[in-house]
C-alpha cells in the first residue's frame, strides 16, 4: 500500500504543475489590471506604472511564472497584492472554516442519506421508496442558495432562533460556533442528502438483484445480516467515490453559502480575489484546491478495499 | 508679506475645553454595521476602496476636511493662513490633540508625515498631485514652532486645500509610530474618535471609542466639527451580499447597512421597523463616448444619441426618484453648482432623427459596455439601450465583469460605456479626471485646449465667484463637444434600525458614526 501511496503522490506532482501553469496563464489572460483596480479612478499613468512595478507586474510573464513557481516550491506563497497579508496564512485560516462546514454537512448527509437510500432500495417500488425518491429529487432540484435564503427567512428573520450572519471559531466559543454553523451546514447538507440517497438507492437495488444476495437468502441468512455483510458493503463503495468527489468540489465550491452566511471560507476568498485580480491568492488557492482534490481521491481509493475486497491496491 | 486669514474655527471654546470621555457610554454599547468588502489594510492612500475609506474616516484625521456641503474646513488645524500670492499655506495646529498612542500632535509630526507620503520612492497614490508632474509642487515643508506647520507651493492652486481634504487620497496625519524602522506600516495610529481594536480578516473590523478624543467644534459638520464617540464599539461586519445585509437588519443582527441600491429600497420600504435615509452624493454617473472611434468621432452622431435619451426619466427610474438629471460633472450638492450647469441635452426624438441624418451613421452596430457589479450602472445601461434602440440605433449591450470594464476604460477600448466617477468636491478635480490628452492616456475622455486653459486659470483664482464663472464656461464647452453625457449624481440609500439615534447620511457617501448612539429599548 505504501508503494501505491508513493506512486500516487508522485503522479500528483505533474498534475499540480500543469494545473499551476494553466491557472497562471488563465489568470493573466483575464482582462483587468490589479494595479488599476487598487488605484480606482484616482489613478494616473505614473501611479499605475509605480504600482505595477511594486507588484512585480512589470516583469515579462515567463519571468513572473518562474518566480512564482520557485516561490511555490519553497512553500513561499507571497502576499496578497490587495491587502498585503501573507497568502499562506490567509488560505490556511479560510480553508479551515470551509473544511469545518463541508465535513459537518457531508457527515450529516451520510448519516441521513445512506440508511434512507438503503431503506428505499429494500422497499423498492413501494410508497416508501417513492416518497424517499421524491424528497431526494426535490432536494437535488432546488439550488442551495434558495434553501439558504428560506432558512434565513424562517429561522433568522421570522423566528429569530438562529444567527444569519457572522462566524464564531470553535476555539473561541464552542456553543456559539455551533449556533452560527447550523444554518449554513443544513443548507449545504440538504442538497448533498439528495445526491447521496439517490446514489445509495440505485447501487443497493443493483446489489439486491445479484446472485450472491439470492444465495445468501437461500442459505437462510437474516435480512439484517444480508444487509450488513453483502448489500451495504457493496453498495457503499461506489457511493464513497461520489462522497469523495462531493467533498472535493464543496471545499472549493461552497462560495455561495459562504457569501450568504458571511462565513470567511476559501470559496468566498477565491471569488473575491478573482474579482480584485489578486493573482497570488487566486493562484495559491486554486493550486491548494487541486491538491485537496488529489488528496481526497487518494483517500477514497485507499478506503475502497475495506468495502470492496475485490479491489486490490 | 501680507497674510490673508481664510479659515478660523468659530467655536474654539467649545472644542478644546470639552472632555469627550464623559459622554454617555455604558462600557459595552456597540453599533454593528454591514461592510460589503473586507478593508484593504489600514495604511491610508496605498490601496483603497470606498469601504476602506469609511473606516479611515473614523480612525484618522487630516489638517482640513469637508463640511456638511463639501466645503473645506479645518480639522487638526485651528486655522489656515494663505499668503497673498497663494504660495504659502500656514497651518496653526489645534491644542491638546493627541494620537491613539497618547502622543501629542505637533508640527514635527505633521512635517514627518508629509515628508513620508511625498517621498518619490513612496507609494502614496496621490503624490502626482503635489510632485510637479501635473504642475503643482510642494517645494518646502517647515515646522517653525510646535504649533505651526507651513507648506510652500511652486504655483498657486485654488483647489489645494480641497486636495488636502480629499477622502480617496487618504492624506490623513498618521503618527510615525505606525511604521517600523524600515518604514513598513505596522498599526494605524491616528487622532480620530475611534481607534482600531480588532481586525478579524474576512470577518469583521472592530473600532473602539478613543476616550482622549477632542472635537474641533461644537456641532457635527460634515467630516469635522463635533465628532463625539457615543458608543463604545463599532463593529463593521463583512457582509458581501446585500440580501444578507437586509436579513441582518430585519433580524436585528446589524444596525446599519449603507450604499444600498434602489432595487434593495423596494425590499425595505415597507418594513416599518427600519429607517431609510436618502440623499444625493457628489459621485456621478455618465455615458462615455470613445471619440477616437471612427463612428463616434462624428459629432452629429453623438448629438443624435444625446437627443434620443430621456435622461431625467433615466435618473428618476434608476435612483427610485432620489436623483434628477445633472448634465454637469459639478455635483448638484456643490457650492459651485449654479443654473448654468443645468444646461444640457434635451430629449427630442425629431432632433435626434435630424442629427442622425446629418451623421455618417448607417445602422452599424455600436457596443455599449456595462457591468452587473454596480446595479445602478447596469440599470442606466439597460434604459439607455432601450431608448437608443427605440430611436433607431443598432446598439448591442455588453455586460462584462467590473475588472474587465476598468481595463477597457483604461485602454480606451470601447465605443459607449456606462461608468461612474467617485465624487470630487472641487470641480477642477472632477474635470481633471476626464480632461486630457487621449493619445498619451486613453482613460481621458475629453480633449479641449480651451477648457484646459480655463481650468489652469481656475487654479489661480482665489475668489469662489470667479471660479464659479470659469466652471460655467468649461461646462458650456463640454456640452458643445459631447465627449460624454453626464446622467445624474449617485444616490445614497442607507438603512438603519430604529435603535440607532441621530444617524444621518452624508453627501460624500461615507457613513459617520460619531454623534450616533444606540438605544436598545427602541429596537423594533
Amino acid at each position: 500500500m505504501f508503494n501505491y501511496i508513493l506512486k500516487r503522490v508522485f503522479l500528483a506532482i505533474p498534475t499540480l504543475l500543469i494545473a499551476s501553469l494553466i491557472v497562471f496563464i488563465m489568470v493573466r489572460i483575464l482582462p483587468g489590471d490589479p494595479a488599476a483596480l487598487m488605484l480606482g479612478d484616482m489613478q494616473d499613468a505614473r501611479s499605475l506604472e509605480q504600482m505595477r512595478a511594486q507588484l512585480g507586474l512589470d516583469k515579462p510573464i515567463v519571468m513572473q511564472y518562474l518566480i512564482w513557481l520557485s516561490d511555490m516550491l519553497s512553500f513561499e506563497f507571497g502576499n496578497s497584492i490587495i491587502t498585503g497579508q501573507s497568502v499562506s496564512e490567509l488560505i490556511f485560516d479560510r480553508f479551515f472554516v470551509t473544511f469545518q462546514l463541508v465535513m459537518v454537512a457531508v457527515g450529516i448527509a451520510i448519516i441521513i442519506a445512506i440508511p434512507s437510500g438503503l431503506y428505499a432500495a429494500l422497499k423498492h417500488n413501494t410508497f416508501t421508496d417513492h416518497s424517499i425518491m421524491m424528497l431526494s429529487i426535490f432536494l437535488l432540484s432546488i439550488p442551495s442558495f434558495w434553501i439558504a435564503l428560506m432558512l434565513v427567512l424562517v429561522f433568522g428573520v421570522e423566528l429569530r432562533w438562529l444567527p444569519t450572519i457572522g462566524y464564531v471559531a470553535l476555539s473561541d466559543n464552542v456553543q456559539e460556533a455551533i449556533r452560527y454553523l447550523i444554518l449554513p451546514v443544513v443548507s449545504l447538507a440538504l442538497v448533498v442528502i439528495g445526491q447521496f440517497t439517490r446514489m445509495m438507492r440505485s447501487t443497493s437495488i443493483d446489489i439486491l438483484n445479484t446472485e450472491f444476495v439470492l444465495n445468501a437468502r437461500a442459505k437462510g441468512l437474516s435480512e439484517i445480516q444480508i444487509l450488513k455483510r453483502h448489500i451495504f458493503k457493496n453498495a457503499f463503495a461506489p457511493t464513497l467515490t461520489i462522497i469523495g468527489m462531493v467533498i472535493g468540489s464543496l471545499l472549493g465550491g461552497a462560495a455561495v453559502i459562504e457569501t450568504l452566511f458571511t462565513l470567511p471560507g476559501i470559496g468566498r476568498l477565491m471569488v473575491d480575489s478573482l474579482y480584485s485580480r489578486d493573482y497570488p491568492v487566486i493562484q495559491a488557492s486554486t493550486l491548494l484546491m487541486g491538491g485537496v482534490f488529489v488528496l481526497v481521491n487518494l483517500l477514497v481509493d485507499l478506503l475502497y478495499p475495506f468495502f470492496d475486497p475485490r479491489v486490490k491496491l | 508679506m501680507r497674510v490673508i486669514v481664510v479659515f478660523v474655527l468659530l467655536s474654539l471654546s467649545a472644542c478644546s475645553s470639552e472632555n469627550e470621555s464623559i459622554k454617555p457610554r455604558d462600557g459595552n454599547s456597540q453599533i454593528v454595521v454591514a461592510l460589503r468588502n473586507d478593508v484593504r489594510g489600514f495604511e491610508p492612500g496605498i490601496s483603497r476602496d470606498v469601504f476602506t475609506d469609511d473606516l479611515f474616516l473614523h480612525i484618522y484625521e487630516g489638517l482640513v476636511t469637508y463640511d456638511e456641503k463639501g466645503g473645506v474646513i479645518p480639522l487638526l488645524a485651528e486655522s489656515v493662513n494663505i499668503s497673498e500670492n497663494g504660495l504659502t499655506y500656514e497651518f496653526t495646529l489645534r491644542e491638546k490633540v493627541v494620537f491613539h498612542n497618547d502622543k501629542p500632535l505637533n508640527s514635527e509630526v505633521v512635517k514627518k508625515h508629509y515628508e513620508r507620503i511625498l517621498d518619490p520612492d513612496g507609494t502614496w497614490l496621490c503624490r502626482s498631485w503635489y510632485d510637479g508632474s501635473r504642475g503643482l509642487e510642494i517645494i518646502e515643508l517647515e515646522a517653525p514652532d510646535d504649533k505651526t506647520f507651513v507648506m510652500t507651493l511652486n504655483t498657486p492652486d485654488a483647489s489645494f486645500l480641497d486636495k488636502l481634504a480629499n477622502v480617496q487620497c487618504g492624506g490623513y496625519i498618521v503618527h510615525p509610530d505606525s511604521f517600523d524602522q524600515d518604514g513598513n506600516f505596522i498599526e494605524p495610529i491616528g487622532t480620530g474618535p475611534y481607534a482600531l481594536s480588532q481586525w478579524q480578516k474576512g470577518e469583521f473590523v472592530s473600532l473602539e471609542a478613543f476616550t482622549q478624543y477632542r472635537s474641533s467644534g461644537a456641532q457635527k459638520d460634515g467630516l469635522g466639527g463635533a465628532k463625539r464617540a457615543l458608543v463604545d464599539k463599532i463593529k463593521w461586519q463583512i457582509i458581501p451580499d446585500i440580501s444578507s445585509s437586509i436579513a441582518g437588519l430585519l433580524s436585528g443582527q446589524i444596525d446599519m447597512a449603507g450604499r444600498l441600491d434602489a432595487t434593495s429600497l423596494y425590499d425595505v420600504i415597507n418594513e416599518t421597523n427600519l429607517e431609510v435615509h436618502k440623499q444625493q452624493s457628489f459621485d456621478w454617473n455618465t455615458l462615455l463616448f470613445q471619440t477616437k472611434d471612427p463612428l463616434l468621432s462624428d459629432l452629429a452622431l453623438r448629438q443624435a444619441i444625446a437627443s434620443a435619451l430621456d435622461i431625467n426619466s433615466i435618473a428618476q427610474s434608476v435612483s427610485g426618484g432620489i436623483s434628477k438629471q445633472n448634465p454637469s460633472v459639478v455635483s448638484t450638492q456643490s457650492r459651485y453648482y449654479s443654473d448654468c450647469h443645468t444646461a444640457g441635452y434635451t430629449f427630442d426624438k425629431s432632433k435626434a432623427k435630424q442629427f442622425l441624418q446629418q451623421s455618417r451613421y448607417v445602422g452599424q452596430a455600436i457596443s455599449l459596455i456595462t457591468n452587473k457589479r454596480y446595479n445602478h450602472m447596469y440599470d442606466n445601461a439597460l434604459l439607455i439601450h432601450f431608448m437608443l434602440t427605440q430611436a433607431g440605433f443598432n446598439v448591442e449591450l455588453e455586460v462584462v465583469e467590473w475588472s474587465t470594464q476598468v481595463d477597457l476604460y483604461l485602454t480606451g477600448n470601447f465605443q459607449l460605456m456606462v461608468f461612474g466617477y467617485s465624487g470630487r468636491t472641487d470641480p477642477l478635480l472632477a474635470y481633471e479626471a476626464i480632461l486630457g490628452d487621449k493619445s498619451q492616456h486613453p482613460y481621458y475622455q475629453w480633449e479641449n485646449d480651451k477648457a484646459r486653459g480655463l481650468l489652469n486659470q481656475s487654479m489661480r483664482e482665489i475668489s469662489a465667484e470667479q471660479r464659479k464663472e470659469t466652471f460655467c464656461e468649461v461646462h458650456k464647452l463640454m456640452i458643445q463637444d459631447i465627449p460624454l453625457i453626464n446622467l445624474h449624481n449617485q444616490y445614497i440609500i442607507d438603512v438603519t434600525t430604529p435603535s440607532l439615534i441621530d444617524y444621518a447620511p452624508y453627501t460624500l457617501q461615507t457613513p459617520r458614526f460619531w454623534g450616533v448612539k444606540k438605544e436598545e429599548g427602541r429596537r423594533q
